[in-house]
């Protein structure tokens, strides 16, 4: 024990920024994993819902003066408003048109954060956005541990869907749509239910990195922490919730953890070359991965070994 | 009428790229089904070689367009030979095809800029003369972006109602598998229209990048836009591609239309907005495609 | 009689310009068990079909009246809506969920859509202690591979389609080919489940080309062919017509 509070707390200051992007992407993969992994929504526009969550609390806590629960809960009310609004959109257009609308929304979002010069302070910034409490100088670590709490709460809370009516339902939605229709199942209001309810939960998570980044640029809002997500979901396995897991650990974990802050990289390698190679690598990883392990590292979903037989069984 | 002519003239110079990008990645969305956002590189590389063609080995800009084309042109078809052939065939579900796009796109932007530098780059090209059309002023290079837009349509449409390879793809493109059971070799002619679709691209890239500067994200900060044209233009029949360039062009002018009342920013945001409410509206056509 | 029926009128539908359905007044389920003939192209599960509201109708109406209820014209209702009204209908082409075992498949038809909401994720085991007994009747009558894994051939899949459809305990049971590549004993059990279901109350409508069971289980024969309902009447009625039937089937099947 001594030895993990030594490493959280002795650590410097980019470990800690690290390990909390680590858990973060953990979360917005879960939530992916709802909706692309089950139900089939292949939904591009994580940033979009992560950014609205994060901007929304920042403006409401700096340019309005929130108190920091209220703005923390109406910044995830309103991702999960655009959820239900996108959801609508989506939820009867094909993977073309999911596609479009997920990225239009995205980019709607940069472009607010940009554009709103009055609110958000666009490319020059907004901030100061502190901790909402101070444990003192290590304050980072703390939030990172309330980071994991609310992402073990997810993660929880996805394993428990896949045992629950709820998750048969929403596996029967991304196999077979039709299907389900035809049996009474009303599948254009389960999926905008569940895209407001992950979005919302997406823009939480983009809310509380507020505090941790301290500084909001629309430089955050980038295509880049989606593909990071996509990349950890694909990797890990998108049928199963662990894979949200394993994947992020092998990317973000690699990338930004391990090599960052245990390796000696050259500092202009490092500052300029280093980010576009991972980046190369997160894109190769795809195109490999969807070509030849499609399922990932952890496979399909194994229902055969899930399901509750019953008093007979 | 000043404010719609100016809409006009600007929305269809300025904008012209757009559609013939637009119809470069329709021609693989009408042949394979496929929305390939990598196409953005072959836009960008296009860009890129045309730049160098004409900064590095001396071309006027109209000899770097051949090379952009060309170049664009081999591009696509290599992706099309090392990814989405071998992709198709492993029978790879619609939204994998399009995170496998992605990958590829994030792949090559980033690649690019270890070969080019991550800096704007520009064409060496003499200031252009201005021409007035409509009161407003345009360049040679617009006009001919705007000519080429319409030649390729013509010509695409020649091609594929009036002759017969064009018939082959139409068949190819509506029902693959009996087009090959008749003899139609898919490879050939697909590998013909991938090459087209990246000179589409390639050309539009190097008007982008001769107008204002070659940057490694020129063709993907534009892709969502094209994309949009394509699947709202949408379906795989033949009238497509018509469709795609009208709804291109018109695309161009509502934006310059936007532009010229309020600012970019939030111009485009309002195209956007345009763009789904049209994509929500033509949704209800998808009911029936099953068979449940 | 007094069970659920279905009135088209005035329905037609084109596919690009080729007119595949037209019928000007069909009554369906007046009868506990009614066959729908014809031949291939003939129209009959595009009729279902837009019964069941997955296709738009181009024209006319199409009600649904249950005893004791008002009627509802399900040609503007949505899909969804309509199988929870009492009418459902099985697939003539094998549909399946892939991701989901036998247990599931049939699970998620019994299941209420008040227990498959997100907020209800501790509910699995009341919903399995409500809905096993009927489910486990259904395995123990016919033996799957493997209950608890997945179908694994057409045979059960199709199968596994009528099991769901039964589950939901309609009021009117569209089967559109239902014995098309089920063993005879799985049919003869099929058969069996139907006919019961029947004399309890439910209106069963019978697409088939096996003719022998038409004849055999039905009380009223439907014969359909390029769109449009060419005859009508008792089993024996429609046979007789056997130069009518001949012309569109091709002899022999008389």
């Amino acid at each position: 024990m001594n030895g993990l509070w030594d490493f959280l707390f002795g650590s410097p200051a980019f470990l800690t920024f690290g390990l909390y992007t680590v858990v973060m992407v953990i979360g917005l993969a879960l939530l992916l994993h709802l909706q692309m992994g089950l139900a089939g929504i292949g939904n591009f526009g994580v940033v979009g819902f992560w950014g609205l969550g994060m901007y929304g609390f920042g403006v409401l806590v700096v340019t309005y003066e929130w108190p920091y629960l209220g703005a923390l809960l109406a910044a995830t009310a309103l991702a999960g408003v655009a959820g239900v609004v996108v959801g609508w959109l989506v939820a009867d257009l094909d993977t073309d048109g999911v596609l479009g609308a997920t990225l239009s929304f995205a980019t709607i979002v940069l472009l607010l954060a940009d554009g709103e010069r009055d609110l958000t302070g666009g490319q020059v910034g907004l901030g100061t956005i502190d901790f909402p409490f101070d444990v003192g100088a290590r304050t980072d670590v703390a939030w990172l541990g309330v980071l994991t709490a609310i992402v073990g709460a997810i993660l929880y809370y996805v394993r428990r869907v896949h045992r629950s009516p709820y998750g048969r339902l929403l596996i029967a939605v991304g196999d077979n749509e039709a299907l389900a229709t035809s049996l009474g199942k009303a599948t254009f209001r389960s999926k905008m239910l569940l895209l407001a309810l992950t979005s919302a939960a997406m823009g939480l998570l983009g809310a509380l990195y507020a505090s941790m980044s301290h500084f909001l640029f629309p430089s955050h809002v980038d295509v880049r922490l989606t593909i990071a997500v996509v990349v950890a979901l694909v990797l890990g396995g998108s049928r199963q919730p662990l894979g949200a897991v394993v994947g992020a650990l092998l990317t973000v974990g690699l990338f930004d953890v391990v090599i960052k802050v245990y390796v000696r990289l050259p500092p202009d390698f490092a500052e300029q070359a280093y980010p576009k190679f991972q980046q190369m690598v997160y894109g190769g990883l795809l195109i490999v991965l969807l070509l030849f392990r499609p399922l990932g590292l952890l496979g399909d979903m194994r229902r055969d070994r899930l399901s509750k037989r019953g008093r007979h069984g | 009428m000043d404010y719609f002519a100016d809409a006009l003239v600007i929305g269809l110079t300025e904008q012209g790229p757009l559609a013939l990008a637009a119809m470069g990645l329709a021609l693989i969305y009408y042949l394979n089904g496929i929305i390939n956002v990598a196409y953005a590189e072959t836009i960008t590389l296009g860009a890129y070689f045309g730049m160098w063609a004409n900064t590095t080995l001396g071309m006027n800009f109209y000899g770097s367009l051949v090379v952009a084309g060309a170049v664009a042109g081999g591009i696509s078809v290599a992706t099309y030979g090392l990814i989405f052939r071998p992709a198709l065939r492993r029978h790879v579900g619609t939204l994998e095809v399009i995170i496998i796009s992605f990958g590829l796109s994030v792949f090559l932007r980033h690649g690019l800029q270890f070969v080019f530098g991550y800096l704007a780059r520009f064409y060496d090209v003499p200031s252009p003369t201005f021409t007035s059309v409509l009161g407003v002023g345009v360049t040679r290079f617009q006009i001919i972006a705007v000519g080429l837009v319409v030649a390729l349509g013509l010509a695409l449409y020649v091609f594929i109602q009036r002759t017969d390879p064009g018939q082959r793809i139409r068949a190819l493109a509506s029902d693959a598998q009996l087009a090959e059971v008749s003899g139609i070799d898919p490879r050939r002619v697909t590998v013909l229209m991938w090459f087209v679709a990246g000179v589409a691209g390639g050309l539009a890239g190097a008007f982008w990048g001769v107008a204002s500067s070659v940057q490694p994200d020129l063709g993907f900060s534009r892709i969502l836009l094209i994309l949009l044209v394509v699947v709202v233009a949408g379906g795989r029949n033949a009238s497509s591609l018509w469709r795609v360039q009208a709804v291109g062009l018109a695309a161009g002018v509502l934006l310059s239309a936007l532009t010229l009342r309020i600012d970019p920013l939030h111009a485009q945001i309002w195209l956007l907005v345009a763009f789904l409410v049209v994509l929500k509206a033509r949704a209800q056509q998808t009911i029936g495609a099953g068979q449940v | 009689m007094g069970g659920a029926t279905v009135r088209i009128e005035g329905v037609t539908k084109a596919f690009g310009g080729r007119t595949v359905v037209d019928v000007p007044e069909l009554v369906l389920g007046a009868h506990p068990i009614e066959g729908l003939i014809g031949p291939n192209g003939a129209g009959k599960t595009t009729l279902m079909r837009l019964v069941m509201h997955s296709i738009p109708i181009d024209s006319g109406s199409i009600t649904f009246t249950t005893p004791g209820r008002d009627s509802v014209v399900v040609s503007s209702r949505h899909p969804h809506e309509i199988p929870p009204l009492g009418m459902v209908k099985t697939n003539q082409v094998i549909q399946d969920f892939r991701s989901l075992t036998i247990w599931d498949s049939l699970l998620l038809a019994a299941t209420a859509a008040s227990d498959e909401r997100p907020n209800r994720i501790f509910s699995e085991r009341s919903v399995v202690r409500e809905h096993e007994d009927e489910i486990h009747a259904y395995l123990d009558k016919f033996e799957f591979d493997d209950p608890y894994g997945y179908a694994r051939s057409g045979g059960e899949k199709k199968l596994l389609d009528i099991l769901r459809c039964l589950l939901l305990k309609p009021q009117m049971l569209l089967l559109d080919e239902p014995t098309a590549g089920l063993p005879e004993d799985v049919t003869a059990r099929v058969m069996e489940l139907i006919v019961e279901r029947a004399t309890v109350g439910t209106s069963v409508v019978l697409v088939e080309h096996d003719l022998d069971l038409v004849w055999h289980l039905s009380q009223y024969v439907h014969f359909m062919a390029e769109g449009r309902v060419q005859l009508q009447g008792p089993p024996s009625e429609v046979r007789a017509h056997a130069t009518v039937i001949e012309k569109y089937l091709g002899g022999g099947h008389a």
